[in-house]
């Protein structure tokens, strides 16, 4: 936590605050804030982590039962939620817990329950087919939802995310190392006209080819779009100021998001961490106490350079920011025929964990539950029909209207009955006020997965 | 020239109105950005000698922008091209990038700025007579369209090129107008995008 100082974040807010006061750049450039602004900070865990390292812990005994691994080596501890629903929790989320009201806990989230693979699961959590897509991320940002759109629809401060999706234009990667440069250079360059005879003659010959059928008109027709906002893109990057570079990389970026939702350069943002979850081998595997602890430590920083960083003077980041946590899918228990203290861990797709937290989410709460609880337990025979070996914990049935978990125990496997990240998702757009024709259905041939009433403040 | 335009469009409004066509939709069937490392390679091979490449990157605004004008990555045996999508942020970058080549291009009229080969360098010195007649002739232009852009546009692109500068840059100085002729050339889709 040492690079998330309150001092630094006050430092950027300064920063924030000075972009209004560049030369050249009067207060009718720069953009003001929106009367209801609303951005979004997607935080992904790539390569699938496993939740029992943070929210959805088991118990030491189902350990020494040969059931799951556990390379902390200690007792989890009880979280409870306001609503009274309790989940087990390793002490490695405690850098979160000073946050514990600003968030809620999802178990057991489905992804998609027909493949088990990275790039499927990804597909499926961005744009809701495990084949790609559209991703919900630009949904966020559309003049449908009645707000006015960002220049960007996210940016992204990392290393991108692999995940086939058609209509990620608008995502940009804006790394935070190379944004100094850029945004000195820009200030010395002239923005793209479209007033002056060049421009005006550049524009008409990308219109012309932008007319018709065919993948260059389709091509170009994206290029008038990019050209026509290009100026104001320009000028943003250019008011753009990032801290100091001896801040850490971490406060760098949320440095560079602040600005870009302050600017209203962009809408949403994605970061992805660094660590690598997907740990097979048991080697990897055994290395997960430290990966969640750089993990956590890493999405603490950010909740705290969010609540820190004033928006305006009466709301933080936090205030007027949605964010989520999530990763492609959850992990099995174990792997086969390996020993418990030797194994490393597989895909599970049938329980994800998300964090949901910030503006619009009603927040410590916990949601949802995954089955085998304890060694003991016995699992419902839609779980043996999915997960013979049992292999997987499984997410439990739930009333997705009082966010209750049931307890029945099912002979057949209905997704219907169960928390699924498209439901997560419908939650966002009924936040966003995405069109309902956005909503997400539950799977294929299915009613609209419903949206989580109960989340929603 | 003007009806072109003008045919051009409304039939692109068309069909963003029948089709509701936005900058989100149908992006699988879209043309992208060739990419940083095929324009670079291109317009070295077109206008700079064998032995001194031109080098595309000190145009940049910054480093590493190269990777926001369409890259290749690789992800185990999964290979994509990223951030070939035109989009505001890598078109701006492409816009600033090109305007400084295409300076430099227009600059080399007095004094020799970037390192060309003999057959470019004796174009861009017939057309650094602008705006004197010579410069205005068909083959002039034509040689050095065909130099920047290639074969990859139709007549019509060159012709649309050659009736501007004419008609707009008739008396205009010659750095100017090389600088202006250069980015016309790079920034159009054909030059751009691939196909």
């Amino acid at each position: 936590m040492a690079s998330f100082t309150r001092r630094g974040f006050i430092k950027l807010g300064t920063l924030g605050a000075g972009t209004i006061l560049l030369p050249g750049l009067g207060a009718a450039e720069v953009p003001g804030p929106e009367q209801e602004p609303h951005f979004f900070l997607l935080i992904v865990l790539d390569g699938g982590a496993d939740p029992s390292y943070m929210f959805d812990a088991r118990p030491l005994s189902m350990t020494a039962a040969g059931k799951i691994q556990n390379y902390l080596g200690e007792e989890p501890g009880v979280w409870t939620g306001r609503n009274g629903q309790s989940t087990l929790a390793t002490r490695l989320v405690a850098p979160l817990a000073p946050f514990r009201d600003r968030f809620s806990v999802l178990n057991g989230v489905y992804m998609t329950p027909s493949f088990d693979g990275h790039l499927q699961n990804m597909n499926f959590l961005f744009s809701g087919s495990p084949f790609g897509g559209d991703s919900f991320i630009p949904h966020l940002n559309a003049a449908e939802t009645g707000r006015r759109p960002g220049s960007l629809d996210a940016v992204l401060p990392t290393p991108p995310v692999f995940v086939n999706v058609s209509n990620h234009s608008g995502v940009v990667t804006l790394e935070p190392n190379s944004l100094q440069q850029l945004a000195e250079r820009l200030r010395q360059a002239a923005p793209t006209r479209a007033d002056d005879r060049i421009g005006q003659f550049i524009r008409s010959r990308v219109m012309a080819n932008a007319g018709g059928e065919g993948r260059m008109a389709a091509g170009a027709r994206l290029m008038l779009s990019a050209l026509d906002q290009a100026p104001d893109v320009h000028r943003k990057l250019a008011a753009l100021r990032t801290p100091k570079p001896d801040m850490s990389q971490e406060a760098q970026t949320v440095a560079l998001i602040a600005e870009c939702f302050r600017l209203m350069l962009s809408r949403s943002a994605i970061y992805v961490l660094r660590e690598q979850f997907d740990v097979h081998d048991a080697d990897q595997a055994k290395q997960q106490p430290k990966l969640f602890t750089n993990a956590v430590q890493k999405i603490a920083g950010l909740f705290r350079g969010l609540v820190d960083t004033p928006f305006d003077a009466k709301r933080s980041m936090f205030d007027v920011t949605t964010v989520m946590v999530a990763s492609e899918f959850g992990r099995t228990m174990r792997a086969p025929d390996m020993h418990i203290a030797n194994t490393g861990t597989n895909h599970n797709q049938y329980a994800n964990s998300v964090l949901l937290g910030g503006k619009g989410i009603r927040s410590g709460l916990v949601v949802g539950a995954s089955d085998l609880a304890h060694e003991k337990a016995r699992p419902s025979k839609a779980h043996l029909a999915m997960d013979p070996v049992l292999e997987k914990v499984m997410g439990r049935p739930i009333d997705l209207a009082t966010l209750q978990t049931r307890s029945d125990q099912p002979d057949s496997f209905d997704i219907q009955n169960h928390l699924t990240i498209s439901s997560v998702v419908n939650t966002l757009y009924a936040m966003f006020s995405v069109p309902r024709s956005r909503y997400r259905p539950i799977g294929r041939n299915l009613p609209e997965a419903p949206v989580l009433q109960g989340l929603l403040t | 020239m003007t009806r072109t335009l003008l045919a051009a469009g409304v039939a692109f409004a068309a069909a963003f109105a029948m089709g509701g066509l936005g900058a989100h939709q149908g992006l699988a069937q879209s043309a992208q950005f060739k990419g940083w490392e095929a324009i670079s390679k291109e317009l070295s091979t077109r206008i700079a000698p064998k032995d001194r490449p031109l080098h595309l990157d000190q145009f940049l605004p910054a480093a590493s922008m190269d990777e926001l004008l369409g890259t290749w990555s690789t992800f185990g045996t999964e290979h994509s091209f990223r951030n070939g999508v035109p989009n505001a942020l890598n078109l701006m970058i492409w816009h600033v990038t090109l305007s400084r080549f295409a300076h430099e291009v227009g600059q080399s009229c007095t004094t020799p700025r970037l390192a060309l080969h003999p057959r470019f360098i004796a174009t861009l010195q017939r057309l650094c007579a602008w705006p004197a007649a010579e410069a205005k002739d068909e083959g002039v232009l034509l040689d050095f369209w065909t130099s920047v852009m290639g074969h990859d546009a139709s007549v019509d692109e060159y012709v649309g090129w050659r009736d501007f500068f004419l008609r707009e840059y008739r008396e205009r100085p010659s750095a100017e107008t090389v600088a202006a002729m250069t980015l016309a050339v790079t920034m159009n889709p054909r030059f751009l995008l691939h196909r």
